[in-house]
């Protein structure tokens, strides 16, 4: 899978289109990044590849709305029931705050649960346990796993260094790029 | 809480600044006019009825100075029958003869016919207009003023200031007016005779005559019948606002250049904050684009009310600076205004479009 | 001798511009005139005037603003400020304007170069010698 951008082209093995979750692997600088934007389509390129269904971006650095509240915030995008997964991820109670107010962890948590409750068939996760400990990455994972049982169409793409999450789905198939 | 609702809390002021904006271009754009306006059509509104002024010989400007605003002592004393002659002129349609010289407690009194009236739209507001000699007529606030009403006695003294030597004769108020130029607010208006009996003057005279004419080329033949009559000075006060004019055109067209120049300041400023406002956006544009945002429905999210707020400030400081200074913005400004207000909602949408 | 005069004048102020509107000078317009026995003056127009009857002629001098507010204007061999009073402007040192457009706000002693069509005046005494219908500057 060849894509061109404005002033360079990057070669990537094709893309697995098939259910479940997929692992994007590779050192820094090969693409990885440009490809979960390209394939979300807030970057412009030729030759992108097709993706049928709505995608979810969890960029590594999520931007937010430093004057909205993590609940206005999830209110406006979220589906109804994002509460749910707050609760799992131990945010609940940090709804009421502003992004300034919250380390890159909760933050991280809390981009996870917009990924994951915007009615999505497509994720794409962008280091999405980076900025996480050892427990709450786990939990992360279960939210994916249990994700993708309710969505057994649904497809997760997600570009990870993290060990503890390739140990998580370990079954997964890996791209390297 | 959705987007467009929390940016009402934020991009509030952008209301103010539009105001201040509208204002400040408006107000900079239109005070040469108002200056221009004030100087030239005052002045042309009251010199357009008198064709032509003659005077004893001086200086023009003195003439029409003293005549018309009694600001300037008279150049002198001119006979009766030159007004009789001006009078019977067939290029005169009309001839007010004007005495003056007295003053009643530092105000001028006016010496003059009943046709003195019409000419400035000066209206009776009480008793009648002065018929004999010693009868006076005054403005309403000036009335007030001096505490008099129809029926009270003034004395009159000689010169243009109060401290003249008193006259025998006492004056009388008949009439109270309404006057509109404010050169009659502070005068009091006699007929000729109380100058002639209070000088016991030997030979009936006045200070000058207004005239209108037949026709305005008049005004261009009877100079030359003026310079062949001796000892009179005709003064037209309509040159005489154009020399001032001439005098004053340099000024505003300063002051107009200087306005423009501070209004492209101003709508430099209101650039740079438009332009800070869609950088202080960023991070709420790229999380939108993240979720599937296209350029205009961000735009509506995050600077829709901006529009709104924009054609409210508008709309506003129209309606402010036509109640301060009573016209409507001139289509310059509403240019400017609207050109600046465009100019900085398509900045936002061509940034909005490239990020 | 007199006669003589106005003809060498006449001949060295008859010519004609480019367009082909003749250039008219003001000694040509200083036409003799008399005095009525009511005071108003009469022109008499010499014959040699009849050339440049109802002809389209261009001609210099500074504006006259006779009235602001109807925009009113005449022509004046000289400048107002170079005392009007003192005999120096007569009947025939002066020429009625009658602009095809309106023009914007003129200044007094503005000198000007007018373009129009010449009407010799001669029976109504409430209006200049001379009046240039269509004015409009020229140049």
């Amino acid at each position: 899978m060849i894509v061109t951008f404005e002033e360079h082209t990057i070669s990537y093995p094709s893309l697995d289109l098939s259910a479940g979750i997929h692992l994007i692997t590779g050192a820094s600088g090969t693409g990885k990044t440009t490809l979960l934007r390209v394939l979300h389509g807030v970057q412009q390129a030729n030759n992108k590849p097709a993706l049928e269904g709505l995608s979810a971006l969890m960029p590594q650095h999520p931007q937010w709305i430093e004057y909205a509240t993590m609940k206005e915030l999830l209110s406006m995008k979220a589906v109804d029931g994002f509460e749910e997964d707050a609760v799992a991820l131990g945010i609940e109670h940090l709804l009421h705050r502003f992004p300034h107010q919250l380390s890159i962890g909760q933050l991280q948590r809390f981009a996870l649960v917009l990924a994951l409750n915007q009615g999505a068939s497509i994720l794409l996760l962008d280091e999405p346990t980076s900025a996480l400990d050892d427990d709450w990455a786990e939990k992360a994972c279960e939210l994916l796993d249990l994700w993708l049982r309710a969505n057994p169409r649904g497809r997760i793409y997600a570009v990870t260094h993290d060990q503890r999450m390739k140990d998580s789905f370990n079954h997964a198939n890996t791209l390297t790029l | 809480m959705s987007l467009w609702l929390l940016q009402w809390k934020r991009k509030w002021a952008t209301l103010f600044i539009v105001c201040l904006l509208a204002f400040i271009t408006g107000v900079f754009i239109k005070a040469p006019r108002a200056l221009e306006h004030y100087i030239f059509h005052q002045w042309e509104e009251s010199a357009s009825q008198i064709d032509l002024i003659v005077g004893y010989k001086g200086s023009p400007i003195q003439i029409v100075a003293s005549t018309l605003y009694r600001l300037e002592n008279p150049t002198g004393n001119i006979p009766a029958a030159t007004y009789e002659f001006w009078r019977e002129h067939p290029l005169v349609e009309l001839a007010t003869p004007i005495a003056l010289g007295d003053n009643v407690q530092g105000h001028p009194l006016v010496g003059t016919d009943s046709s003195y009236y019409p000419w400035f739209g000066i209206l009776l507001k009480e008793g009648h207009f002065p018929s004999i000699s010693g009868e006076v007529v005054l403005d309403a606030a000036l009335a007030d003023q001096l505490k008099v009403g129809i029926g009270a006695s003034l004395t009159s003294a000689h010169g243009s200031d109060s401290r003249g030597e008193s006259h025998e004769h006492p004056l009388k108020v008949v009439g109270i007016l309404e006057a509109k130029r404010s050169a009659d607010q502070s005068a009091l208006f006699t007929v000729p005779q109380t100058y002639w009996t209070s000088h016991h003057s030997v030979e009936q005279s006045y200070t000058s005559v207004m005239l209108k004419l037949k026709s305005k080329a008049a005004m261009l033949i009877l100079p030359n019948i003026i310079s062949e009559r001796p000892d009179e000075q005709g003064a037209f006060p309509v040159f005489i606002f154009g020399q001032l004019q001439k005098q004053w055109q340099p000024t505003i067209d300063q002051s107009t250049r200087w306005s423009w120049i501070i209004a492209a300041g101003v709508i430099l400023l209101f650039i740079t904050y438009i332009s800070n406002m869609y950088h202080s956006e960023l991070n709420t544009i790229a999380f939108l684009r993240n979720h599937h945002g296209n350029t205009a429905s961000i735009f509506i999210q995050v600077f829709g009310n901006v529009v709104v707020l924009m054609l409210l400030g508008l709309f506003l400081s129209v309606m402010i600076i036509q109640g301060m200074i009573g016209v409507l913005p001139v289509v310059e400004e509403w240019t400017a205004m609207l050109l600046t207000v465009v100019l900085g909602l398509g900045l936002l949408w061509i940034k909005l479009r490239k990020s | 001798m007199t006669n003589w005069a106005s003809v060498i004048l006449m001949a060295t102020s008859l010519h004609v511009s480019a367009w082909g509107q003749k250039v008219v000078s003001w000694d040509l317009l200083a036409v003799p005139y008399s005095t009525t026995s009511e005071g108003l003056y009469a022109p008499q127009f010499p014959s040699w005037l009849d050339r440049y009857k109802n002809q389209e002629v261009v001609l210099q001098g500074y504006l006259v603003p006779v009235d602001v507010a109807t925009k009113q204007y005449a022509l004046s061999r000289y400048a107002f400020s170079s005392c009007f009073f003192c005999g120096n402007a007569a009947p025939n040192t002066v020429v009625e304007l009658v602009f095809k457009d309106q023009p914007d706000h003129l200044v007094t002693d503005q000198f000007v170069v007018i373009k129009g069509i010449l009407i010799l005046n001669d029976n109504d005494p409430y209006r200049l010698f001379f009046i240039i219908q269509q004015a409009e500057f020229y140049g």
